[in-house]
């Protein structure tokens, strides 16, 4: 479903400044509901291969060009700088010797697009200035193009680094991914020591993440889910923090708000603007399961590869693990750390919901893998480039 | 006079504490009469002590600086622009040499700023929360005028929306040898303590009367 599928054709336009059709679809294209696909990770053993692989593929990626209307499917990819991993297409590798498969994962919406713990996600996302659409509902101020589009102005009004010659660099941008594994059973544990009827956990759920199961945010819907809210994308995310400064109803510590801060009073001198991320994460293996209670129930394959795209990707990453996910004083909430992706103490109990109601869980909910961070070239110069440098490689 | 309170030495990593007493008396045998007696009073107190817990030890502050807790320590000793010195004194004094509209940025303690070399370096030193770095592309869009009429008083200073700002504060920055700081509360914490003080105080006045 493409955002004017599910906006409407009134979606409000605004005036195209970036080069749409040079940047990479995957960059401004929102997340088809629902989603599958694969995530395919390649070592390119020899240049040759990989710069033929390149030449191959650069057909079949799509451009952002219209992309509020355009392509239900399309390939990204992306090349990391010392040239080890690469996300490519499956169909395309096989047929390649020189080219070795390090991960080839399958992705894929649970029913009712819920994520590895039971949400609907990634429903925020940023405006950016110039992409031809104006912001939606709750989407705040639109940010400078070049915090998510290398070689146009940031908000600082300047260029950020990118990679020389700027050839390479213009209309790229970055990604960082990781792969989590879910401790669903350690999530449920929680809830379930914590709240003693379904209401209780779910709303003590919700109060961890800001939002209910089905997406409706704890600032329209404070007592109950409201699935219809949830799934209604004009409505679901169309709100400010004004009403909500001391976070009895919100938490000022729900992943929602510390990931988007949006007007919520912050102890720091911040720029919200700067660290903000387009979110492209993707759910993986089995669906929730509300009765996952046991230990093993942890290992079951699920979880989320959470991929962010910025200019400044590990920059921005770093803060947010740094600051707004592993801290709590720029809302004034001491060390109390992210409910749901923080890396809890043992030991720690926290207040997640500002209101003594709901000690936090002591282990975190998720399992890492090292971050990667990836270079998503330009299409007509970045990909053409990324191949001559192949090609120049294999020359004595 | 301050009083002498000697703390336990914190063995951490490197050479033994043996090694780094021996190390110290051979340095001070060259010392004046005075320092070297004061050597041997402090580490005959010290052992004497060794129950006590050591302190723990002052971490790194990303880059360069010192940390202790929440608090870290940031040092710059850099060269003026020619007429930077002059400009930045009239820009403090239209202050009153009090920059309280540091205020807003919520993570700064203090600030000094002291010339040096008859107007031609300048010592800037502050204690501030957690990674200066972190916070520097919001200072770039949110105060970078301010910044920028303090830091152009600096020689080849590329102004702070430029990617090289960090590596310029960086390379002029030096790490404190010694750092204390005496309450390991972010100014944050120390305003909401402040807050709830007050509100105490407001609430045993109103049960009281």
């Amino acid at each position: 479903m493409t955002l004017i599928d599910r906006l409407g054709a009134d979606l409000p336009r605004a005036p195209v400044t970036v080069d749409l059709d040079d940047i990479q679809a995957t960059v401004l294209r929102y997340r088809p509901e629902p989603y599958y696909g694969t995530h395919v990770m390649l070592q390119v053993q020899d240049a040759q291969a990989g710069r033929e692989l390149l030449r191959r593929l650069t057909p079949h990626i799509d451009s952002a060009a219209d992309w509020w209307q355009a392509g239900q499917s399309w390939i990204s990819v992306a090349i990391s700088y010392r040239g080890r991993t690469m996300e490519l297409a499956r169909r395309q590798y096989e047929e390649f010797p020189g080219i070795g498969v390090l991960v080839a994962d399958d992705f894929g919406a649970q029913p009712g697009d819920l994520n590895p713990l039971g949400y609907k996600d990634s429903i925020s996302q940023p405006a950016i200035d110039g992409t031809g659409i104006d912001r939606l509902p709750g989407q705040g101020s639109p940010i400078k193009p070049g915090e998510f589009i290398l070689g146009c102005p940031g908000e600082a009004g300047v260029r950020l680094p990118m990679p020389t010659p700027d050839l390479l660099g213009r209309n790229g941008t970055y990604a960082a991914v990781r792969k989590y594994q879910s401790r669903v059973g350690t999530f449920n544990r929680f809830l379930r020591r914590h709240a003693h009827t379904l209401q209780e956990r779910e709303l003590l759920a919700a109060k961890l993440v800001g939002r209910w199961r089905s997406g409706a945010p704890l600032t329209l819907a404070p007592g109950q889910d409201d699935p219809e809210l949830g799934a209604d994308p004009r409505r679901n995310n169309d709100f400010t923090y004004a009403a909500y400064a001391v976070g009895r109803q919100v938490p000022l510590g729900s992943h929602m708000r510390r990931m988007n801060p949006r007007d919520t009073g912050l102890t720091i001198l911040t720029d919200v603007n700067v660290h903000r991320i387009i979110r492209r994460s993707t759910t993986f293996g089995a669906p929730y399961d509300p009765d996952a209670v046991a230990a093993q129930d942890d290992d079951v394959p699920r979880g989320l590869y959470f991929i962010c795209i910025s200019a400044k990707a590990m920059a921005t990453l770093e803060f947010l693990q740094q600051e707004w996910i592993n801290n709590g004083n720029f809302m004034n909430l001491g060390e109390e750390r992210d409910p749901n992706v923080g890396l809890q103490e043992d030991g720690d109990v926290h207040d997640p919901t500002g209101a003594r109601e709901a000690p936090h869980p002591r282990d975190s909910d998720v399992q890492r893998a090292a971050w990667r961070r990836v270079f998503l070239p330009a299409l007509t110069d970045g990909v053409t480039m990324a191949r001559r440098r192949l090609s120049a490689r294999t020359r004595p | 006079m301050a009083t002498e309170t000697p703390t336990a030495i914190e063995p951490g990593a490197g050479p033994s504490v043996e090694d780094r007493i021996s190390q110290l008396r051979e340095l001070f045998a060259d010392a004046p009469e005075v320092g070297k007696a004061a050597l041997e009073t402090v580490l005959q107190r010290l052992a004497s002590d060794a129950s006590a817990a050591p302190p723990p030890p002052v971490e790194s502050a990303g880059r360069v600086g010192s940390r202790l807790g929440k608090v870290s320590e940031l040092t710059i000793i850099v060269p003026f622009a020619p007429g930077g010195a002059a400009r930045l004194r009239a820009f403090l004094r239209l202050f009153g040499g009090n920059l309280a509209g540091a205020d807003a940025v919520g993570s700064v303690h203090d600030m000094r700023f002291v010339f040096l070399d008859d107007d031609t370096r300048m010592l800037f030193a502050t204690a501030y929360d957690g990674d200066w770095d972190a916070y520097i592309d919001d200072f770039a869009s949110r105060i970078p005028d301010f910044l920028d009429i303090i830091d152009s008083a600096w020689e080849g200073w590329p102004g702070i929306r430029s990617p090289q700002a960090k590596d310029y504060l960086a390379k002029y920055q030096i790490t404190a040898e010694g750092w204390y700081v005496a309450n390991d509360l972010t100014v944050a914490e120390t305003r909401r303590l402040r807050h709830v003080g007050q509100a105490v105080d407001e609430f045993v006045d109103t049960i009281g009367s």
